[in-house]
């Protein structure tokens, strides 16, 4: 792969489109070829080399859950591939095929109720994180957003891809903030989930019975390849903060926001990885934070300071001093009550010289100003930074478990990175990349191990399929806590990765070709439902 | 430059759909978090700032051609820069607003333009006019207003009317006022009468480029002609033109270019603004108003100082060579009404650099008529939920489109009342206690006139 | 339509599992000889509707499964085996310091595993952050007679020991991979799948104790005043009962029931945090002080006074009185129980309809107990009522309980975890989910051996919804 011109298959059948509008209504189905294109490109989160993906067939963009199963159930009809998304960043949002019609949730942007006082909230696809933030501070509530940022959809994360953030310290992963989900099935019938179930009127994932839960996505999301969700129920959490948020100085670079009585922002540095890891333990056990990560050095320059990181990369000695910091993370305070924030705060700061750290201001950190870091995790306004310093990234890892394994994760990242930074597959960061994080008061934590390379540079490009692939065979061969990231390679990831892992992907095939029989729901990203044994699974 | 010289920027993007909404960490409510109009209006991803480099990159890449469709596509957009903002939260290396440029440009080339545009540029041929209004009735607005003619008088300050404004019946009391601005601040002030000319902005945006060069070539010997020291404007079109779009296209009108607003601000600031509306009449109170205030996109991200080309690869681009649209004119209006008796100041969530667009620019205004009112009647449905009673703003294209979003409004019976007010009208209104500035208040749009 | 199979041999016989790698080979039995199975792992009498065998089949004790392989207090977690209890596991916990949130008065033979695979309400909301908490990575055996271990248990690491060497110890509940069978497990009363373990998360025990009530006839001040709480993760143990409940507990358990006059009880303990457990103390006192303040509810300290033995015996594992296997059933032995999931602030109308239909059948007012259980971090709430009666009266009880669900179902009460009669009427709401377990345990239990007949699986509830879709 791949000439520009390829991936593209025959236009759609005239019965296939008819059947589509139909479901939808003319003016919500595309199929003119820059329309089809400008859902084709998509060059993150992809080893292929380009920015094309598969060009679908058609684009739909249905107004509520039954149009979505109107579609699913033409798709099942025509034997046409289908996938959706919500927002759409990445290759795994698009057709993994020829002949896939692409499913746009965009027209589902409702909020569809907030309950307050027992702090839910009930969305469609295409509502994001920071739309769900505004609405929610104003009562004195927060979301958790994931690492992707606020411009993406909290619905697609918790139900169909991953789901750390910087809240997670105190938010915890996606799915698990999931509290009931509307699921149109591969075969368009539509299935309520949880206290969605039996119209209760309010929410929570489970039941009745078995939680279904289970069905649609694991540690990963299956990536749209086991139906659409149309609806869920989220979890929100307190907020401490002012309704609004006066931001003055820039959007992000010299971004300044006053931050409001009972929060805080600190950045605390160890000497060693021994004390860094120590202190993640007894973070955790403190059962303080708000937020919390780890933001490597390296990557948080480029982010922030393009050129200042060009010019530490290319000075040896500043390059030292810069590596110098790597053992260090961000902590963000929210007290409920001054004595709660104080309380924190003092916590932080006995664990940090417990371990021989320094704690100061993120003040300016990422060329924000004052106040602006602080902003920016809270909003998590940093993401769409990632693609600044060199135009693309890639994550790696990210199996998530106990810090001790993080930890492990780290050090093999790092050694890992110098071989491909060495062999030019991808740029230099100054190594020091992996972002680490905790969950849930720390009980068990995340790494990735991030590298940042252009997509434009083709013969840069072509080296990143070996590069995951080493990878992922190091995940297997040191024990480095799961397949992480390495599950979105689809079909080769399993097949490489199941036999040490329980053989899940025969299981998760199983369930795969039981729920949508006739692998239409584009399963590049999830599994195909090819070589499943016969009934009884032999 | 070419549609092809921007290819890196088309493979660039990653499809963080940051172009489709104001910065992420300036969002305050759903419901005023998007800055695309284009992508608003039309749903699917090709109309957003993204997709248009898709759609760019498909026909580059030989997957689709430049054809009608295409065309549609670039075309069903107000060029008003909000993309390039929240993409340049994060980027560097991608210019949005000049890649639509060029393609509108090679659609012109490939013959397909708007009729309507066809239409706009042959009125400016003839005429020197978007309207094609009789070029000698340019100055007839000035009859009573002993300017001084830049043409034949040195001037210290050229005031360059723009089209609409000089056509423009119903917003002469804003255009007299700002006369009376300029004449406060004690310099000579004149015009080039019936000689001045289009900038050519409203052509450029269409992808017709060279009439900007055109009337950019003409406008540069009217200003060395006046000897003037600064080129004044009070249409924001004529300022992103004459700031932005004319250095960048190698005109030197060699001094400097100020905004109505500004020089208001800064007579505020010293206290002289009152002068230029205190009137012998003037015993009423200011009317008390709650007013909030529409940044143009072309005082505003459009509008910003040209600050050169990076010479080098635009991933290692300096932040401050790029156009991020944060040194718009935002603070000069807000600060001469926050200046006037009688008005308490209301801000909207979408201001300054990610502004939402009036629907005026890009051509819309011309050739996608309902778009363009849509885009319009958005804006006026914020300013109503800030509960203003009175949406002032600082270019005639903005309060033309207000002004017709609002009669559509009200023609689907909905008769929420607000006023739509030029800046420097406003300011002789509060200043003056009400009393008109107009010499005729027979209010003649150009678009009646030129039917 | 995709519905297992009902095994057709119906022995009723009880094997004793030695070892949880023996589980492969009694289901394989199983399917080759095309019989039922029903797992096991309390001991004693079961409530009504749990644990029980639904069609013949051949019931596996897993009660022997006793060991607990790890126990980390650096890493807060433990696994145990199926056939651990409460109390067993309790002793172990307290010597390093730390503790399982676990529901109200566990029987005495509860396996920690079962009470987990079957959702039950832990008393702590501030440590319940998901539904499957304390649980999290299970080992499982599906009808296929395959082990399957959840989370990161799956791996890498072919073996817990090199896992734990990596350091990894079972801590991610999720998964493994893009499908998360433990979930699907739990909750399935063993039709989808038997557990011979699992990891749990564990907490570590305050330093500092103090016992707090709030007694109230208002019940939505009550709610107010815990979703506020909640809200910022104050209290341990939070917990309300009415006065029958209170009185019932303190008589099967020996104590005191104390002066509760008022008709709600509000049980909450507050404990230090790990560090400055003084200090935390004080500013979470205050919190809660200030809160109680505010919504003008009385809020007493416990320490010292009678009543602080009842709210350690409720709150806490303790001793059973001999011969009491389960409070539930110390007095009557027929005690019934509805239990189903609202927010707290929905509850009461419920709890109402359930006591109006109870005492119109002649229950008396003094044996309907109330227990509202907030979870997920003061969100969702359990609620539970028992009717303490004899067990001829529970009879009259069971007839008309499946119109009282649907009544329930109707007006906003969420049945997630149905047991016996009610499970029929909270399937029959929701053909769309049954449809869609079919083909789960189709993948999971492909021979029907696993609980055959129980929760949608009964041939009755499937064939309704079915029909329904067949129908339409
Ligand atoms: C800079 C960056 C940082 C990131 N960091 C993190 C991180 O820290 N943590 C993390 O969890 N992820 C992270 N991601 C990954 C991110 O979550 C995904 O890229 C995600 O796709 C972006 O979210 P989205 O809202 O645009 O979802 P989409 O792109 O809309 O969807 C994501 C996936 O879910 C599927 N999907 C979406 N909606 C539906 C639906 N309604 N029904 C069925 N399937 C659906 C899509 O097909 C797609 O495969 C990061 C991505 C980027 C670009
Ligand atoms: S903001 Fe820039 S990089 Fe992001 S999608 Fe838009 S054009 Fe692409
Ligand atoms: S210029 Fe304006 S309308 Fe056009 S794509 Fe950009 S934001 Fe949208």
């Amino acid at each position: 792969m791949s000439l520009a011109t390829d991936l593209i298959g025959e236009p759609i059948g005239a019965d296939a489109l008819s059947d589509l509008r139909s479901a939808v209504g003319e003016r919500w189905v595309r199929t003119d070829p820059h329309v089809l294109d400008s859902y084709a490109a998509q060059p993150f989160h992809k080893v292929e080399v380009g920015v094309w993906i598969h060009r679908p067939i058609a684009v739909v963009m249905p107004g509520d859950a039954t149009e979505v199963a109107a579609v699913v159930k033409a798709c099942n009809r025509h034997h046409l591939r289908f996938k959706a998304f919500s927002t759409g960043w990445g290759a795994h949002a698009g057709a993994g095929f020829d002949n896939v019609v692409q499913i746009d949730l965009r027209r589902m942007n409702r909020i569809l109720e907030l309950d307050i006082e027992n702090r839910t909230i009930v969305v469609e696809p295409y509502v994001t994180c920071a739309q769900i933030q505004a609405e929610v501070m104003r009562h004195g509530l927060n979301l958790h957003i994931h690492g992707a940022g606020s411009n993406c959809s909290p619905l697609a994360n918790a139900t169909s891809h991953m789901g750390m953030g910087f809240s997670s310290i105190s938010m915890g992963y996606s799915p698990r903030n999931l509290m009931g989900i509307e699921w149109i099935l591969p075969t368009g019938e539509l299935v309520q989930v949880g206290s969605f179930a039996t119209g209760a009127g309010w929410v929570s994932p489970d039941g009745p019975g078995p939680s279904l839960r289970g069905a649609i996505r694991g540690f990963a999301g299956a990536d749209g390849g086991i139906g659409v969700f149309t609806r869920v129920g989220l979890k929100l959490y307190p907020w401490s903060g002012p309704a609004e948020i006066e931001v003055s100085g820039g959007s992000f670079r010299g971004m300044q926001v006053e931050i409001p009585p009972l929060n805080g922002s600190f950045m605390c540095i160890f000497s060693n990885l021994e004390d860094y890891g120590d202190a993640l333990y007894d973070i955790g056990y403190a059962g303080i934070g708000y937020a919390q990560f780890k933001a490597a050095t390296g990557l948080g320059l480029a982010i922030g300071e393009p050129e200042l990181f060009r010019r530490i990369r290319d000075e040896p000695g500043f390059r030292e001093q810069v590596r110098a910091f790597e053992n260090q993370f961000i902590v963000i305070i929210g007290g409920h009550t001054q004595e709660h924030f104080d309380y924190e705060v003092a916590v932080l700061g006995d664990i940090v010289s417990e371990h021989n750290g320094t704690m100061n201001s993120t003040d300016g950190l990422m060329a924000t100003g004052r106040g602006g870091l602080w902003w920016a995790v809270i909003r998590n306004s940093i993401a769409p930074g990632m693609f600044r310093p060199t135009g693309n990234f890639y994550s790696s890892m990210g199996g998530d478990e106990a810090i001790a394994n993080a930890l492990r994760q780290a050090t093999v990242g790092e050694e890992l990175k110098e071989g491909f930074i060495a062999e030019g597959s991808c740029a230099d960061d100054l190594v020091d990349n992996a972002h680490t994080l905790l969950y849930e008061n720390g009980l068990y934590a995340h790494t990735e191990e991030l590298v940042l390379y252009d997509h434009r540079d083709r013969e840069q490009n072509r080296k990143l399929k070996g590069l995951s692939d080493t990878v992922m065979h190091s995940i297997v061969e040191r024990t480095l806590g799961g397949g992480g990231f390495s599950f979105f390679a689809g079909a080769y990831a399993h097949e490489v990765l199941g036999p040490h892992m329980e053989n899940y992907h025969l299981w998760q095939r199983r369930l795969k070709s039981a729920l949508d029989p006739e692998d239409l729901s584009d399963s590049k990203y999830f599994i195909n439902s090819e070589g499943v044994e016969a009934a009884g699974h032999g | 430059m070419s549609l092809e010289s921007y290819r890196c920027d088309m493979e660039g993007c990653s499809r963080c759909s940051s172009c489709k909404w104001i910065p992420l960490a300036q969002i305050r409510s759903q419901r005023w978090s998007q800055v695309c109009p284009s992508v608003w209006h039309n749903d699917f991803h090709a109309y957003s700032g993204s997709g248009k480099l898709n759609v760019a990159l498909s026909i580059l890449d030989g997957r689709s051609d430049f054809d009608e469709s295409a065309a549609d596509i670039f075309y069903a957009c107000t060029m008003c820069g909000g993309c390039d903002v929240g993409c340049k939260v994060y980027r560097n290396d991608i210019d949005l607003t000049d890649t639509f440029h060029e393609a509108r440009a090679r659609a012109v080339e490939l013959g397909f333009a708007r009729l309507e545009h066809l239409q706009l540029v042959e009125n400016m041929r003839a005429e020197n006019n978007v309207f094609g209004l009789p070029r000698d009735e340019r100055a007839d607005w000035a009859a009573d207003t002993s300017l001084l003619d830049a043409n034949s008088e040195q001037v210290d300050i050229l005031f360059h009317v723009g089209c609409r404004f000089s056509y423009d019946e119903s917003q002469r009391d804003d255009l007299l006022a700002a006369v009376e601005i300029l004449r406060t601040t004690g310099k000579r002030v004149g015009t080039s009468g019936t000689a001045e000319a289009c900038c050519g902005q409203r052509a450029y945006e269409c992808g017709f480029d060279s009439e900007l060069h055109n009337f950019g070539d003409d406008m540069v010997n009217r200003v060395r002609t006046s000897g003037a020291s600064m080129v004044a404007v009070a249409c924001s079109d004529c300022f992103g033109a004459f700031n932005y779009l004319y250095p960048r296209n190698g005109k030197d009108l060699g001094v400097p270019v100020r905004h109505i607003s500004e020089i208001a601000a800064e007579l505020a600031a010293d206290g002289s603004l009152v002068g230029a509306f205190s009137t012998p009449n003037a015993t009423a109170a200011a009317r008390p108003r709650v007013v909030t205030y529409h940044d143009p996109c072309h005082l505003g991200r459009r509008g910003e100082d040209y600050a050169g080309e990076f010479d080098g690869p635009k991933i290692d681009r300096p932040d401050n060579t790029r156009r991020d649209g944060r040194g718009g004119r935002y603070d000069a209006p807000r600060d001469v009404l926050k200046s006037l008796p009688g008005v308490t100041f209301v801000e909207m969530q979408r201001v300054r650099e990610f502004s939402w667009c009036c629907g005026a620019g890009g051509g819309c205004a011309e050739g996608s008529e309902s778009f363009s009112i849509a885009v319009a009647t958005e804006r006026l449905e914020e300013a109503l939920s800030t509960g203003a009673d009175t949406l002032a703003t600082s270019c005639p294209w903005c309060v033309t489109n207000f002004t017709s979003a609002r009669e559509q409004m009200r023609a689907d019976g909905d008769h929420r009342e607000i006023e739509i007010i030029g800046i420097s009208e406003l300011a002789a209104r509060q200043i003056s206690g009400e009393v008109p500035v107009t010499i005729t208040t027979t209010a003649t749009t150009c678009e009646e006139a030129a039917t | 339509m995709t519905t297992p199979p009902i095994p057709t041999t119906t022995p009723t016989d009880v094997v004793t599992v030695a070892a949880g790698v023996d589980l492969g080979n009694h289901i394989r039995q199983a399917v080759s000889e095309g019989y039922g199975l029903v797992a096991r792992s309390s001991t004693g009498q079961a409530r009504h509707g749990r644990g029980t065998v639904s069609g013949g089949a051949r019931l596996l004790d897993l009660s022997a499964l006793r060991r607990v392989p790890l126990l980390s207090a650096r890493e807060r977690v433990a696994i145990v085996e199926a056939g651990v209890t409460y109390r067993q596991l309790q002793p172990l916990l307290d010597a390093e310091g730390l503790r399982l949130c676990h529901p109200l008065l566990p029987p005495a033979g509860k396996s920690v595993v079962a009470s987990l695979m079957d959702r039950e309400p832990p008393m702590a909301p501030r440590h319940h952050w998901d539904f499957t908490d304390p649980m999290l990575c299970a080992e499982l055996w599906f009808g296929t007679g395959d082990r399957f271990r959840t989370g990161s248990a799956a791996g890498p690491g072919a073996t817990l020991e090199e896992q734990w060497r990596a350091g990894m110890f079972q801590k991610n509940p999720l998964g493994p991979a893009q499908t998360d069978l433990a979930k699907l497990a739990q909750g399935a009363q063993g039709s989808l799948g038997f557990a011979t373990w699992t990891s749990v998360r564990l907490e570590l025990r305050p330093e500092i104790r103090a016992d707090l009530r709030i007694c109230c006839e208002d019940l939505s001040r009550i709610a107010g005043f815990v979703a506020a709480i909640t809200r910022r993760r104050l209290g341990e143990e939070i917990l309300i009962m009415d006065r029958c409940q209170l009185t019932r507990i303190a008589e099967a358990l020996g104590v005191s029931a104390g002066e509760a006059t008022h008709r709600w009880s509000l049980l909450l303990t507050v404990g230090s945090l790990p560090r400055r457990p003084e200090e935390s103390m004080a500013m979470q006192l205050r919190q809660i002080e200030e809160l109680a303040a505010a919504a003008g509810l009385p809020l007493e300290h416990l320490a010292g006074t009678a009543d602080q033995e009842l709210m350690m015996a409720v709150t806490s594992l303790p001793e059973l009185p001999a011969k009491i296997e389960d409070w539930k059933l110390a007095a009557t032995g027929g005690c019934r129980e509805l239990a189903f999931l609202t927010t707290l602030d929905r509850a009461l109308p419920l709890v109402d309809h359930v006591r109006s239909r109870w005492l119109g059948l002649g229950i008396g007012e003094g044996s309907i107990g109330t227990y509202l259980q907030p979870l997920n971090q003061g969100r969702t709430c359990h609620v539970e009522l028992s009717a303490f009666v004899a067990p001829a009266e529970a009879s009259t009880l069971d007839d008309t309980t499946a119109v009282l669900v649907e009544e329930l179902i109707d007006a906003g009460a969420f049945f997630s975890r149905p047991v016996g009669a009610a499970i029929a009427p909270t399937f029959a709401r929701c053909g769309d989910v049954v449809r869609t377990l079919h083909k789960v345990k189709a993948v999971l239990d492909p021979h029907g051996v696993l609980n055959p007949g129980a929760l949608c699986f009964d041939p009755a509830i499937a064939a309704a919804a079915f029909e329904e879709v067949s129908s339409s």
